[in-house]
Formats: structure tokens, C-alpha cells, sequence
């Protein structure tokens, strides 16, 4: 067995289409430690939604092998005992957030994944108000989750997870069917999990700005890994994202016009912040010369 | 000329109830012929509102709207012709899809236009032209595509009704960039081709700032300012102080100003944005 | 944003909100029973002194209470009329053709209106009116889990009734958006005979049962995902608990049934024959 968190090695997924076989992931690789936020980007169809349902045993992988928290889920004799023991520690967050709230009272919605654990009541009161509170919902336990915003019904989701106390998110696009504001409100949800819960967090996205906030960014193109490493290294690859089918973050397309027209700009910028700056100490040393 | 204007404007939903709630207040603006117009503003801003109201699907408790100079609301029984001419994308389109292939669902509109077979057919071929669908997908059940190509067929649904002006809530949201280049580049296509008026909503100010002429900024059901592109964008921290973002590149010649570097004003895409800090250097 | 209320649920701090909801349904049940034994007058001002301490009590607005009465209103007047012509009796008071009408009949008819709006309004100040369909949802699955010994669907039946109560606003929500977003592409649902409106349907129908199959999916997804597994082994966060005050009031209810069949046998007037 691994020592890694999540372990995946040559992890091969397809599904079959009017008796074709259609090959979703193609043999991918990769270790993720405890305590990680990995961003993972690909256009749609690039195999990055399957990836997080084989994580969390929704599907079942072809061939390879896919270790979870020290679950085999590449053992084809897996029982359902245990995936729903992986289900505990594997929270999941999709793209509606209309179609995974199962009761209309905030509350009561948080309390449905520790109910379904069967704790004890006056321990679920306790973390139903501990993930509320962590999530920023603490004063809307007693709403009606049908009035609340796309970013706030996001939020009562993951804190339904975090009454579970999980030590895994995943997040497969969760951020797709929201305005810029609840967008916002879900990334620093979670980045505030994953650095004072320690929840490691596996985002699944297609916003430049959202993977440019993560440890560690995983490029996923037809159903392969293209690219593997922090923000910085990833978007210094304009082209490589490109082929991709990505956005290419705006700054970094414009140091990397200005570096072809040969004006010397040190460094990745991530942020206007950045790039403002390296542009203004490269002008400054241009004219003082 | 204007295309369609609206005089005072208000619209309340649920009146005379407990759930009482204004969406626009008074809202007097034009919406120039030929133009594309961008609407930006948050949720609950009333931008969806108005685009009902531009079709007539809803009706503003008080205030005119005017297409070509007609009130819309003056003959009830032509609120049909109305919306043939002004053809409205809702947000998430592809839920409205039903019909067993994509063709007959694009003739949809057309047929309740009335058109001709023959006529319904030139239609369809160039409405999905427009919007890139190849026509192997045609005879396909709507329900068998992918997400953007459901997504183009909605659109090329309305677009088959050729409306004078094409309005869209959101044509992009939740697509990846290449589904969002498509459908944006199907919607000029439409324009090109017919000159048609557009009015768009998006929350992507990158978009926007490539993609239309006029911008008109709603704030709590009211209007904050409206005018060409380059005069919205410029006046950066009035819309940051209302929290709506602005594309990245005003931003950041915004920043260099700041600085004290003399960059230009009314940048706002990296092609532009690269000419004048190069120019910098020389 | 528009809202959508669900049932007649009327939100307020009043002694009836506060009772417990499965007294509340047994309370209803009690109170419509003794509606049915009234068979004099006495017995009948007792119930209508009851429905108006009810009011009071409920601090919902009386314009509210008689909406509720509105679809009852044919039944009602349905009942009087037959009662009034079909009840036999010994003082003839008018008699035209084949029609008869008796004193008894316009007791009898009189009894009836009472017995009826009583019922009506006292059953729904307890409940709808005063009770969340969740709450509502949550007292029948309690009352009914003895029910789990015959091997009946309990858990089963309020988890359905749980994600009904959710989805329902979300699903109105979405059938106005796809008929504006037909009406859009020209459809007309005001004109043409009962078959083109039937036609007109299509479109909304279609697209409304693909998007809730699309929904239950999902939602089952994301079921299984927070480990449901059906009712077995799990637990509740609110265990309710009875109060005093629901003590009282049933003894309350307890005392007002015993009166009535005290002043049936004992108050003074017509009786009812049935």
C-alpha cells in the first residue's frame, strides 16, 4: 500500500457508447499529501469530473491503481461497506447547488450526512453549529435554504460535508453556476478549510484565477496529465495552455507579448499586483541606465 | 437611433403581497440600433428583469418601452410579432430543448412564425451555421449532445426566428473557454450577418470589454451609468467601490498610473495593453 | 426575487405555533371528533366559543381564516340545501310541490354550516396554518413509527416527503422560466381550443420531466455521496420533546370533549336525528 494520501498510478477509466468503448482517462499518475490544495484544469470532456467521481467510488476504475485515505479502490471486490467508510472521509461538492440539499431548513441539511452516520443527537447539534460557523452560515441555521444565494446554498453544502468531518474535499466545478460574488464566497470557504481544518482539497475546475490561488495545479488534457506543478510553473506555459483548450491568465500572456518584443520583465505574475510592479521596476531601470 | 428605448420604467414583483420587492426603479435608457450593448451589474441588480421586459414577457408596472419608436405594450394581441423581432436567450437555454432532434427544435420559433417549410429550412441551416453546429448533429436528439452543444442549438433556436434584436442573459455561464469562444463568436456571426441589435449580459468584464460598444451598469434596480465602453471602463474605482470588477487590463493600467507611468487610458485587451507598455520602453 | 410560499403556513409567535406538532395533529383529530358529536344547540355554541378562542389564540389575521373556508363553500351550501329539504320532521313550516321543508330541516341545515366551518377553520388553525409542512412532515413520521413493526415504508415515506416539500418551489420556479423562455419562441398560452392548449404543453412538459429526472439523479448522487443508506442505523439531530403546555392543552381538549357530550345529553332544544 502507499504512503500517499491519494495514490493513483497509470489509472485508466472508459465508458461505453452504443457498445464503443470510449476512453475517458488514459493512464494517469499522480500523489496527493495530506494537507494539499490541488486546483485541476481542463476543458470539458478532458476526463477531470470522471477523475473526481473514481476518488470519491461513484465509478470504478478499468485498470491501474487508485489508493484513497488507504481505501484500494482499484480492488474490483471492493465492498459497499467500504466505500461508504471512503464516503466519510471524502466529501464531495458539485456544480448545482440546488440538487444536493436534501432538506429546506439549513439546519436540518447539514445535520442529514452525521444522521445518516448515526451520531449521537447532541453531538450533531454540536457540529451542525461547528460547520455552520465555519462556513460563515451560522446566522441563516433557521433559513430556508430556497432563499438563499447560489454562493450561500454552495456553502450550507460543504458545511453538511464538514459535519462529517472529512479530511478530503472535492470540488467538481463547484464554482461553475455561480456569480463572481458567491464564486468568491466558495474559494475563500475553502481555503480557509484547508488551512485552519488541514482538509485537503482537490478543485476541479476551468477559472485561471481560482487553480492560480492553489498549492499545486494538475493540467488535464483527453483524458492525460499535460502539465504538473505550482501556479507560477504552470501559467509560464502559455501554449501548453492553450492546447489545453484554457484561458491563458491575462498577465501572463502580456509578459510574455512584452518578453517576445524583448523588454526584459523578471518573474511569473500571478496578480495585476504583480505585473504592475515588474513592469514598473523594469521601466524604472530602463530609463536610470 | 434607437433601437429600443424605455421611459421610466418600474417594475415590482409580487405587488400588494408580504413579498413585495422592486427590481427596477425608474429606469430611463436607449439601446442604440446595430449596436452591442453590455449589461453588468450583481444578482439582483434587475438586469434580468429588463430583459424580459424588452420582449414583453413581463410588464413594468410603470414607464414605456419603445421598439423602432412603437410602445410594445399599445396592441396586446401583437405581443407575438413582438417577440419574433426582439428574440430573448434566458440564462441556461438548453432547458427549454424538447423536441425529438435538434432540427425541429431550431424550427420551433420559425414555425410558430407561420413560415413555409421551405423558408423554416433555410432557416435552421443558418441559424446553426451561426452557431457552429455541424449538421451530422441535426438529426440527432438534443438531449444526445454536449452541454455547449446544447447551449448553441438553444441559441440557434432563437437566432432562427432572425430577430432584429437578439437579446442574451448570461450565453456563456458555466462553459469552459473554448464553449464561451463559441458561443460568443456565433453571436457576432448572427450580427454580422443581420446587423441585428444585441443586448448581453455576462459577468465576465474580459468579455465584455471585447465584446460590445455600449455598457450600461445597473445598481439596485436603477441605472449607475451608461455609455460607450470606453467611458464606462474608465472610471475604474466607481465600479469597485459598487464591487463589480473590471477586466484586468484597466486594472492594471489603472495600477501603473498609479505608479506614475504614463500609460494610456481606454486599454482594455492584452493586445492593446502589450502596444502601450512597449511603448514605454522605446 | 420572487417567493414561493408553500401551503398556508401564516409565521407568528403565538401559543398555538409554539404546541408541539404531533400534539397539534393529534389535537386536530380530537377537535374534528368533536365536531361530529354535537347534536344540539348547546353543544354547537360550545364549538363555535371554542373556533373563536382559537382565533384569538392564533393571532392570524381573520381575513386569512375565511380564506380557508373558501373551497369549502359549495360543499357547505351543498350539505345545508339537501339537509334542509331532505330532513323530516313534524312542524311543516312550508310545503310547495314535491318540497317540503320542516323546522328540523333548518335545524338540521343550520347544524350542518356550524359543524362544517368549525371543522374547517379549527383543524386548520392547528395545523396548516400554525405548523411548517416540515414540521408537519416530521410529526407524521413520528406518529407513524410504530407502524415500522408491520414492516410499512415509514423512514421511507417522510424522506419522500422531506425532498417533495424542498423540490416543489424549485420546480414552480423552474416551470415559469421555460414558458417564458417558450413563450420567447412564440408559443401562445391563451388562444386556440382545449387541444391546441393541450398541444402548447408539450414544450413545457417535456423539458420540466427531463429536468427533474436530470435533478433526481443528482440528487441521489450527492445522497449517496453524504452516506445515506436509508433508514437503518441513523439517527436525529432534534429529538422533539412534549412540554407542559402541550400537556394542558390536550387536557384542555380532553375536558372541551367531555362538555359536549354533557350538553348533548343534558342541554335543551332540537337534537339532531343524525
Amino acid at each position: 500500500m502507499s504512503e500517499s494520501f491519494i495514490h493513483v498510478k497509470d489509472l485508466v477509466a472508459a465508458y461505453e457508447e452504443n457498445g464503443v468503448n470510449v476512453p475517458v482517462l488514459r493512464g494517469i499518475s499522480l500523489d496527493i499529501e495530506k494537507g494539499e490544495y490541488v486546483a485541476v484544469l481542463g476543458h470539458n470532456g478532458s476526463g477531470k469530473s470522471t477523475l473526481a467521481k473514481l476518488l470519491n467510488g461513484i465509478l470504478a476504475p478499468d485498470a491501474g491503481e487508485l489508493f484513497v485515505a488507504g481505501h484500494d479502490l482499484s480492488n474490483p471486490e471492493i465492498d459497499e461497506d467500504e466505500i461508504y467508510a471512503l464516503r466519510r472521509e471524502v466529501g464531495m461538492v458539485f456544480q448545482n447547488p440546488d440538487n444536493q440539499l436534501v432538506a429546506t431548513i439549513v439546519e436540518e441539511d447539514v445535520a442529514f450526512g452525521p444522521e445518516n452516520l448515526g451520531v449521537p443527537s447532541a453531538e450533531i447539534r454540536e457540529r451542525v453549529d461547528r460547520a455552520l460557523a465555519l462556513v460563515g452560515m451560522s446566522d441563516y441555521a433557521a433559513a430556508d435554504t430556497n432563499c438563499l444565494s447560489g454562493g450561500q446554498k454552495q456553502r450550507v453544502a460543504i458545511a453538511g460535508l464538514i459535519a462529517m468531518s472529512p479530511s478530503l474535499m472535492i470540488c467538481d466545478e463547484a464554482t461553475a453556476m455561480l456569480d463572481p460574488i458567491g464564486r468568491r464566497e466558495v474559494i475563500e470557504t475553502l481555503e480557509n478549510l484547508n488551512r485552519d481544518q488541514g482538509v485537503t482539497v482537490v478543485m476541479i475546475t476551468h477559472y485561471m484565477n481560482e487553480a492560480a490561488r492553489a498549492d499545486r495545479v494538475i493540467v488535464l488534457d483527453d483524458g492525460k496529465i499535460l502539465a504538473d506543478g505550482t501556479p507560477r510553473e504552470i501559467f509560464s506555459q502559455p501554449e501548453m495552455l492553450r492546447a489545453a483548450g484554457l484561458d491563458v491568465p491575462q498577465c501572463t500572456a502580456l509578459t510574455h507579448a512584452l518578453r517576445a518584443r524583448g523588454i526584459d520583465l523578471p518573474g511569473e505574475p500571478l496578480s495585476e499586483e504583480e505585473c504592475a510592479e515588474i513592469v514598473c521596476r523594469a521601466w524604472r531601470e530602463r530609463w536610470t541606465k | 437611433m434607437d433601437k429600443i428605448r424605455l421611459e421610466h420604467v418600474s417594475f415590482v414583483y409580487g405587488d400588494k403581497t408580504p413579498f413585495r420587492a422592486e427590481a427596477l426603479h425608474d429606469v430611463s435608457l436607449s439601446f442604440g440600433a446595430g449596436r452591442v450593448t453590455g449589461l453588468i451589474g450583481h444578482t439582483g441588480s434587475g438586469k434580468s428583469t429588463m430583459l424580459q421586459l424588452l420582449n414583453g414577457l413581463e410588464k413594468p408596472n410603470e414607464g414605456k418601452i419603445y421598439l423602432d419608436g412603437q410602445d410594445i405594450f399599445a396592441k396586446p394581441r401583437e405581443m407575438r410579432q413582438i417577440r419574433f423581432r426582439v428574440g430573448l436567450v434566458m440564462q441556461y437555454p438548453e432547458y427549454q430543448l424538447f423536441e425529438e432532434t435538434v432540427r425541429s427544435d431550431i424550427a420551433f420559433g420559425p414555425r410558430n412564425m407561420g413560415l413555409s417549410d421551405e423558408e423554416i429550412a433555410v432557416r435552421v441551416t443558418e441559424a446553426a451555421n451561426f452557431t457552429g453546429l455541424p449538421s451530422a448533429l441535426l438529426d440527432k436528439s438534443p438531449f444526445d449532445l454536449s452541454g455547449g452543444e446544447k447551449r448553441r442549438a438553444a441559441i440557434a433556436g432563437v437566432m432562427a426566428m432572425r430577430p432584429e434584436v437578439l437579446v442574451l442573459d448570461e450565453p456563456a455561464a458555466g462553459l469552459d473557454p473554448r464553449g464561451r469562444d463559441s458561443i460568443l463568436g456565433g453571436v457576432r456571426a448572427y450580427k454580422e450577418a443581420t446587423g441585428a441589435t444585441v443586448i448581453i449580459v455576462s459577468h465576465s468584464m474580459e468579455d465584455m470589454a471585447m465584446f460590445c460598444d455600449d455598457l450600461v451598469v445597473l445598481s439596485k434596480g436603477k441605472v449607475l451609468f451608461t455609455g460607450t465602453r470606453n467611458e464606462v471602463f474608465s472610471r475604474v474605482r466607481e465600479l469597485e467601490e459598487v464591487g463589480l470588477a473590471v477586466p484586468q487590463m484597466a486594472r492594471l493600467m489603472m495600477l501603473l498610473r498609479e505608479k506614475g507611468l504614463p500609460v494610456p487610458e481606454n486599454i482594455y485587451t492584452v493586445s492593446a495593453a502589450t502596444e502601450a507598455v512597449a511603448a514605454l520602453f522605446e | 426575487m420572487k417567493t414561493v410560499s408553500l401551503g398556508q403556513y401564516y409565521p407568528a409567535a403565538s401559543p398555538l405555533h409554539r404546541l408541539d406538532a404531533r400534539m397539534k395533529v393529534c389535537l386536530s383529530i380530537l377537535f374534528i371528533v368533536c365536531t361530529f358529536l354535537a347534536k344540539n344547540i348547546c353543544a354547537f355554541a360550545a364549538l363555535v366559543a371554542a373556533m373563536l378562542i382559537l382565533v384569538a389564540l392564533s393571532r392570524i389575521p381573520l381575513r386569512l381564516i375565511l380564506r380557508a373556508v373558501r373551497p369549502v363553500l359549495f360543499i357547505m351550501v351543498f350539505t345545508a340545501v339537501v339537509n334542509l329539504f331532505v330532513t323530516k320532521g313534524e312542524n311543516l313550516l312550508f310545503s310547495w310541490w314535491k318540497l317540503q321543508i320542516f323546522r328540523e330541516g333548518i335545524y338540521n341545515a343550520s347544524f350542518m354550516l356550524v359543524r362544517i366551518i368549525t371543522l374547517v377553520v379549527g383543524s386548520s388553525l392547528l395545523l396548516t396554518y400554525t405548523t411548517t409542512p416540515i414540521q408537519l412532515t416530521d410529526a407524521i413520521e413520528s406518529l407513524l413509527s410504530p407502524l415500522r413493526v408491520f414492516r410499512l415504508p415509514v423512514h421511507e415515506f417522510a424522506m419522500m416527503m422531506t425532498i417533495a416539500l424542498r423540490f416543489i418551489p424549485l420546480l414552480s420556479e423552474e416551470t415559469a422560466k421555460i414558458m417564458n423562455a417558450q413563450r420567447a419562441r412564440g408559443v401562445d398560452f391563451s388562444v386556440g381550443g382545449p387541444v391546441r392548449r393541450v398541444q402548447s404543453l408539450v414544450p413545457i412538459l417535456i423539458p420540466l420531466f427531463v429536468s427533474s429526472f436530470r435533478r433526481a439523479d443528482e440528487l441521489a448522487t450527492a445522497m449517496e455521496c453524504r452516506c445515506y443508506r436509508g433508514g437503518k442505523g441513523r439517527t436525529k439531530m432534534t429529538i422533539p420533546h412534549l412540554h407542559a403546555r402541550d400537556g394542558v392543552a390536550l387536557v384542555l381538549l380532553l375536558l372541551f370533549g367531555t362538555g359536549i357530550v354533557l350538553l348533548n345529553r343534558y342541554g335543551y332544544g332540537y337534537t339532531m336525528t343524525r
